[in-house]
């Protein structure tokens, strides 16, 4: 029957379905691209200062103005990324894997292990995520690094929490049952019948933790436990020009507009994977 | 958040303030010291932004006026640890900034050019100071090779997390790289770079200093005496510690004008012979000042030290 739609009136559709998702993942793969080819995209080096030309508002030499050192604010806005993005990436991929872990481990073998392991993650959760953050950072010290620990190790409770719940009910399914009346290590279970299995909502819930990993990565920076000061980032720069609010609004606002855009629009596109990925959401689209 | 409510005492002895109470506030940055100032919610402050005076200067609700130069801004160096025991790369440092960028950009112009430890309004100033605090660049690249160390040489600056500092430390960073350094910045909350320079676990530091009266003992007994507390150089290990003592004891134990002035000046090549502080410039800072509030002495107001009994509202 599909094949008997058109072709435009299926892309009609699938844009009234995923509308926001799709300006979402434009958006955020628009924003990686310019991160990763910052070189080439950047008009101005992100560190030449030109005291004599501070505080320029936005014009055809400098789109976004400059800062109190004369720096470009385009050019440092499009290097700035790099930083926190890398960051979060990084510490999703992290809490993802340790999480991961964790849940299957103690949501499959059951018994003390699981006990102890989930009173761990209660622990963890029962602290704010950003001041376990920033706890972390101040134990282990300032630097990017450690900021990219400390966002991945607060989030390992959010991944180990849903791949244990994922994995409990995966265990008792028919096709799980059979695999293991058929002499199936638990291993080859796990990696061939549960893993699969427990994808689709462990990808949502990655793509709604990178945009909080954005978000803790930009505060830490924000409040100076990230990058080195001068440092092009986003949350430093927001962090320079908080006091210029009044007197060259342009300074912070670039960054922290750049910040908001990311963070919406990994937020929009999550919510697109989830409704492609839910399968009662998507029977409820189609 | 309220810190603290002064009361006006009917029986001071000078006789009573003209207002009743003062109320002293914090606030926790200066953005927000600076909206509180413009929506008049706070009469005085020294800690607003200096990027905000040109456009303050033409509000009708808010004066800036300008202080004396009482506080000293400068780079206190180590002596007691490696790197900055030897000389040759303390005077490398010192050459190495270009103060006129550094007031320009970093303090935007509220600054003089800086001769020694002791200030323009203080007894026995010595302008000739201002020879070696200079921009030489070639000089400081010299004065690294001399010194024998591996190029660049890793170091690190604190600085506090507050007001201009971040600012001067970036532009104070860029200049000694230019010439062979390679800085690491560590940028503290006041508590931790105060705690850190007291133990002597910094290397390079901003820093500051501000007297209470322009006399230079006041500045020469905490930044120069050994063992004084509050030391920012840990000056205690720099071979002239005895020499640079007996001045400093001579100067409070002399009450000829004459005779001081001369042993200050003393003091001051001494100070710029061995460099545990290498002078930013001398800090005009500018006062913020609601229209309402009359008589404000900027004199002490500079060095934060406010003389609140005489002044009165205009309201």
């Amino acid at each position: 029957m599909q094949g008997l739609i058109p072709t435009s009136a299926r892309i009609r559709a699938f844009w009234r379905r995923y509308d926001i998702a799709v300006v979402g993942s434009v958006a955020f793969a628009f924003i990686l691209l310019i991160t990763i080819f910052a070189s080439l995209v950047s008009p101005y080096d992100p560190m030449a200062r030109n005291i004599k030309n501070r505080f320029a508002p936005p014009s055809s030499e400098n789109a976004f103005g400059t800062d109190q050192l004369g720096r470009d604010i385009f050019s440092r806005v499009v290097h700035g990324g790099r930083p926190i993005l890398s960051a979060s990436f990084s510490a999703v991929l992290f809490s993802l894997a340790a999480g991961m872990t964790i849940g299957v481990a103690g949501g499959y073998l059951g018994g003390p292990l699981d006990s102890a392991l989930m009173r761990l993650m209660d622990v963890m959760l029962s602290f704010p995520s950003i001041l376990l953050a920033i706890l972390i950072v101040a134990t282990l010290g300032v630097g990017l690094l450690n900021v990219t620990i400390a966002i991945g190790f607060a989030m390992v409770p959010v991944f180990a929490r849903l791949a244990r719940s994922i994995v409990i009910t995966l265990a008792y399914e028919e096709y799980v049952a059979a695999a293991r009346s058929l002499g199936a290590s638990d291993i080859h279970i796990i990696w061939n019948h549960i893993l699969p299995n427990m994808l689709p909502p462990i990808i949502v819930q990655a793509s709604a933790m990178l945009a909080v990993a954005i978000g803790a990565a930009s505060a830490l920076n924000f409040i100076g436990l990230g990058v080195e000061p001068g440092t092009p980032d986003w949350g430093m720069m927001v962090a320079d020009g908080q006091r210029l609010i009044f007197d060259a609004p342009h300074v912070p606002l670039f960054p922290g507009l750049v910040i908001t855009i990311t963070v919406l629009s990994v937020n929009y596109m999550g919510d697109g994977l989830r409704d492609h990925l839910d399968p009662k959401l998507r029977r409820q689209g189609t | 958040m309220l810190v603290a409510l002064l009361v006006a005492n009917d029986d001071y002895w000078a006789g009573r303030p003209y207002v009743d109470q003062i109320v002293i506030r914090a606030f926790p940055d200066e953005a927000a010291i600076l909206a509180a100032l413009e929506a008049g919610e706070i009469d005085m402050t020294l800690y607003a932004p200096f990027t905000s005076v040109p456009r303050l200067q033409s509000s009708e609700n808010i004066r800036v006026e300008v202080g004396a130069p009482l506080v000293d801004l400068f780079i206190g160096a180590n002596v007691a640890k490696e790197p900055f025991d030897n000389l040759l790369l303390r005077q490398a440092v010192n050459y190495a900034l270009d103060r006129e960028t550094l007031i320009e950009a970093g303090l935007n112009g509220f600054a003089e050019m800086p001769a020694s430890l002791l200030g323009p309004l203080d007894l026995g100033f010595d302008e000739s100071g201002r020879e070696v605090s200079v921009y030489d660049p070639e000089r400081a690249k010299a004065l690294l090779a001399d010194s024998g160390v591996d190029l660049p040489l890793a170091i690190e600056v604190a600085y506090e997390n507050n007001r201009f500092w971040p600012q001067l430390a970036e532009l104070v960073a860029a200049d000694l790289e230019a010439v062979g350094f390679d800085v690491t910045l560590d940028r503290l909350d006041a508590g931790s770079f105060w705690g850190k320079v007291g133990d002597g676990a910094t290397q390079l530091s901003l820093n500051q200093r501000s007297t209470f009266v322009p006399d230079p003992h006041d500045k020469a007994i905490l930044m120069a005496r050994a063992g004084a507390e509050g030391s920012q150089t840990q000056h205690q290990a720099l071979d002239a510690v005895d020499e640079i003592d007996t001045l400093v004891t001579a100067g409070i134990s002399t009450v000829d004008p004459m005779e001081r002035e001369a042993i200050y000046q003393e003091f001051q090549a001494l100070m710029l012979e061995h460099l545990p502080y290498i002078y930013i410039g001398y800090l005009t800072p500018p006062i913020f000042v609601n229209a309402r509030v009359q008589n404000v002495e900027t004199f002490g107001t500079a060095g934060g030290r406010i003389n609140l009994r005489e002044i009165w509202l205009s309201e």
